[in-house]
């Protein structure tokens, strides 16, 4: 796991905010959060046009998580690849993207559960590195 | 490990001895170049291109590339294209543009003639006999050749077909290329294409994951075949080394020059052609089954039990068997990610 010093951190709330704008359908906003290469669910998604159609796609498919509740915020593990996939792109990704600030955030919805991934950028904000909507 | 060396810093030689560069002449919008390192960093003019990097365009890019023969590549929104190179028997490099997805308009100098590049989609290949061309490359896999001047040839399923000035020529995906037919310079709407790849795709989404399955076979089997040549040749070149350390002086330099060097860029060829095939599978997996992997479920998201979601998702999962089983052992961890120019 790479670290990388003096890069702030991602906070609770950060995770919540994910979801109020994909509630809000903020596509645009959350492709600017997002930041590339990008897990979403099984697949690593390697430009802004997949994280457009990602985004664009939650949007027009009508997903809307709705009150949502934070189960879990702690940093990311190796093993949580398999949250995602098993695949040796996933496991690879885990091994090479992964740093010791990055945050996994579960939250519990009326859609079921969202898993993400965050990374502190610039010292205040935060960055989408991973995502995953399903039960 | 001394022996893989030297076929490492043969590989790096006789890319560079051979390989295409070009530079990014004019970019708009949003423009990423995913480096040979894995690194992906933004695209903008001035920054070369070398073989075995890719440029991406988002929804609003665009990107035009001036290769150092004087040749153009106009990259359109929303595309993948990669530079590449692939070996003959003897081990001459040869230049491949690949349009993994989208658009790119190609316009080649005449002296390119005698270095002619090999231009393909992933379904496609196309012999380069004229200087103006523009090839689209669609979600379903199909693609779409367009000549404005000079004269091509596309193949694909063992079928040729040569088109003139004037003339384009659709492949329906996993399919032959169909009759040539007129389209007047400037009269081309892609948009028509792309909505129509769309449309298949979203007729047949698992159908469409098999017909690139049987690409991806494909690839896996021509990697296959040059991993096994590698071996051979190693083998062959073990020998060679062995009978080397047996001579002295002028004889030991004379045998070196005319018999070793050769089949030591004969080797590092062969093993340059199993990364081709292996990063060809590897980008057609990440562009176009990533991208029908987010349409599906992103569309199906409140309809998961959905037959036509399953069977999308079946065959999904039989691609990525075949890929983690035939394609994954000839990639590194660099063709994921290596490091990002970011905070």
């Amino acid at each position: 796991m790479v670290s990388c010093a003096s890069l702030g951190s991602v906070k609770e709330g950060d995770a919540l905010d994910v979801v109020t704008l994909i509630n809000g359908g903020e596509a645009k906003i959350l492709m600017e959060h997002s930041r590339l290469p990008f897990v979403y669910r099984q697949e690593i998604l390697d430009s802004d046009a997949q994280l457009r159609l990602l985004w664009e796609g939650l949007k027009d498919g009508g997903f809307v998580p709705g009150e949502s509740v934070l189960k879990t915020f702690r940093q990311v593990r190796p093993g949580d690849s398999s949250l995602f996939s098993e695949t040796w792109e996933v496991r690879t990704w885990f091994d090479l993207v992964i740093r010791e600030e990055d945050r996994l955030a579960q939250v519990v919805t009326s859609q079921g559960n969202l898993y993400m991934i965050l990374r502190p950028v610039g010292g205040r904000d935060y960055g989408i590195l991973a995502f995953k909507e399903g039960k | 490990m001394k022996k893989l060396l030297i076929l490492m810093t043969l590989l790096a030689f006789t890319s560079s001895i051979f390989a295409l560069s070009g530079e990014i002449v004019y970019a708009e919008g949003t423009v990423d170049i995913k480096t040979l390192g894995g690194t992906l960093e933004y695209g903008d003019i001035g920054m070369p291109v070398e073989t075995g990097e890719s440029v991406i365009t988002g929804y609003d890019g665009y990107a035009e590339l001036e290769m150092e023969d004087g040749s153009t590549i106009k990259v359109n929104e929303d595309s993948v294209f990669k530079l590449e190179s692939l070996n003959d028997e003897e081990g001459k490099s040869k230049n491949s543009f690949q349009l993994i997805l989208g658009s790119a308009k190609y316009k080649f100098a005449r002296t390119v003639k005698d270095e002619e590049p090999m231009i393909s989609t992933p379904s496609t290949v196309c012999g380069l006999r004229g200087t103006e061309f523009t090839v689209f490359s669609g979600l379903d896999g199909s693609a779409l050749y367009a000549v404005e001047e000079g004269a091509v040839a596309v193949s694909a399923r063992g079928k040729e077909v040569r088109l003139g000035a004037e003339q384009g020529v659709k492949v329906a995906a996993g399919s032959q290329p169909g009759e040539p037919y007129s389209i007047l310079r400037g009269q081309l709407d892609y948009s028509t294409f792309r909505l129509e790849s769309q449309a298949a795709f979203w007729e047949d989404p698992a159908g469409s994951v098999y017909a690139l399955m049987e690409q991806l076979l494909d690839f896996a089997r021509k990697a296959d075949n040059y991993q096994k040549n590698f071996e051979v040749q190693k083998e062959i070149l073990g020998e060679l080394d062995k009978k080397l350390e047996g001579l002295d002086g002028e004889e030991r330099k004379d045998f070196y020059r005319e018999v070793i060097f050769p089949a030591e860029i004969k080797t590092s060829g062969m093993r340059q052609n199993v990364r081709y095939y292996a990063l060809s599978a590897f980008s057609m997996r990440r562009f176009m089954l990533g991208n029908m992997y987010v349409q599906m479920n992103t569309s199906f998201v409140h309809k998961r039990n959905d037959p036509v979601y399953l069977d999308f998702m079946d065959a999904y999962g039989e691609f990525m068997k075949y890929f983690e089983k035939r394609i994954v052992p000839y990639l590194l961890g660099a063709d994921i990610y290596e490091n990002r120019n970011e905070s």
